[in-house]
């Protein structure tokens, strides 16, 4: 094959733009990790609920998720429950109930769920009050 | 005086007469609402704690070494849930809903309990004795699945209450058994409780 030599460092230049778009678009992929606020559904007013933390495990094929909560107030009946979502971001196994937050005013503590199945992969906390 | 009396007497007579009828008219108002929500109509045992109950020991339970460490779900009958507490609870709601949660995740078997036998029991009978049935489709007997473990448990309540605030502490307990070994391989309880104050 001949290869014409003014051509070669367009080429190049060409290659190593694609490179550069492929890196950065891998970055920002690997950065669409959701935020604790992003995976936090709130309904009404929940502001007197912080999330601190949240964690998922995949406990003998079905995810279980933990989220650390800190409860300022307990003025209002706040309720959460957990949302289970498949690999095609679809909501999986219908709603759960209702719980009220298992926490004192004033008090931090831990909301635990586990998926009702194995299609989970993924979940939102979703809280509501009053 | 006798007078007054008397139409003092036809218009009370009047006025029950029209409360009798106005509450005999209005129906209460009827709306479906979200089966999901919190319950609080008062502290007696409700929806929402039936639900969270089951909710958490399917949980729990499923993330017991029982469950875990087997190659094969673990085969499991369900026993009647005792109530000790001072009010009725249908025990058996709690139960099968923990049992339907556990059938669906697919980690648990279930073979029919102990209320569930005599039909179980009544259907292998009548296929097997009334010979109308092929012997290709025929259900044989003898095959059934024994439970390598039975689930127990009973709910407790404390109550105390004075004029202005009532408090109700229940306790499900729920206790796993080992069948051949009789050795309790999980337990775990779920605490809720409710205070109603005027």
């Amino acid at each position: 094959m001949h290869l014409n030599k003014r051509q070669a460092p367009m080429i190049s230049k060409s290659f190593i733009k694609a490179t550069v778009l492929g890196v950065v678009v891998l970055l920002s992929a690997c950065n669409s990790t959701p935020t604790f606020d992003e995976m936090t559904v709130r309904m009404r007013n929940t502001d007197e609920v912080k999330v601190l933390d949240m964690r998922s495990i995949k406990v003998n094929g079905l995810m279980k998720a933990e989220a650390t909560i800190l409860v300022k107030s307990t003025k209002k009946n706040i309720t959460y429950r957990f949302m289970w979502i498949d690999q095609n971001a679809f909501q999986v196994y219908g709603d759960e109930a209702w719980k009220p937050l298992p926490v004192g005013s004033g008090q931090s503590g831990v909301l635990v769920g586990i998926a009702p199945g194995p299609a989970a992969v993924n979940f939102r906390l979703e809280l509501s009050s009053d | 005086m006798k007078t007054l009396n008397l139409s003092k007497i036809k218009y009370l007579a009047l006025v029950s007469a029209l409360l009798v009828i106005v509450g005999c008219g209005s129906s209460p108002t009827v709306k479906y609402a979200d089966t999901k929500a919190v319950e609080t109509v008062n502290t007696d045992f409700g929806s929402t704690d039936l639900q969270t109950i089951a909710e958490k020991m399917t949980g729990s339970l499923l993330e017991s070494r029982t469950v875990l460490d087997s190659r094969e779900p673990p085969v499991v009958t369900l026993y009647p849930v005792k109530n000790k507490t001072s009010d009725y609870i249908d025990t058996n709601a709690i139960t099968t809903r923990i049992r339907g949660r556990l059938v669906r995740s697919g980690r648990v078997q279930f073979v029919a309990s102990t209320s569930e036998m005599q039909n179980q029991v009544d259907e292998l009978k009548r296929q097997n004795q009334n010979g109308l049935y092929s012997s290709q489709s025929q259900v044989a007997m003898g095959q059934m699945t024994g439970a390598q473990y039975r689930l127990e448990g009973f709910i407790t309540s404390i109550v105390k209450q004075n004029k202005d605030v009532k408090d109700v502490f229940y306790t499900f307990h729920l206790t796993l058994f080992n069948n051949k070994t009789g050795v309790i391989v999980w337990e775990d309880e779920q605490d809720i409780r409710k205070t109603a104050s005027r």
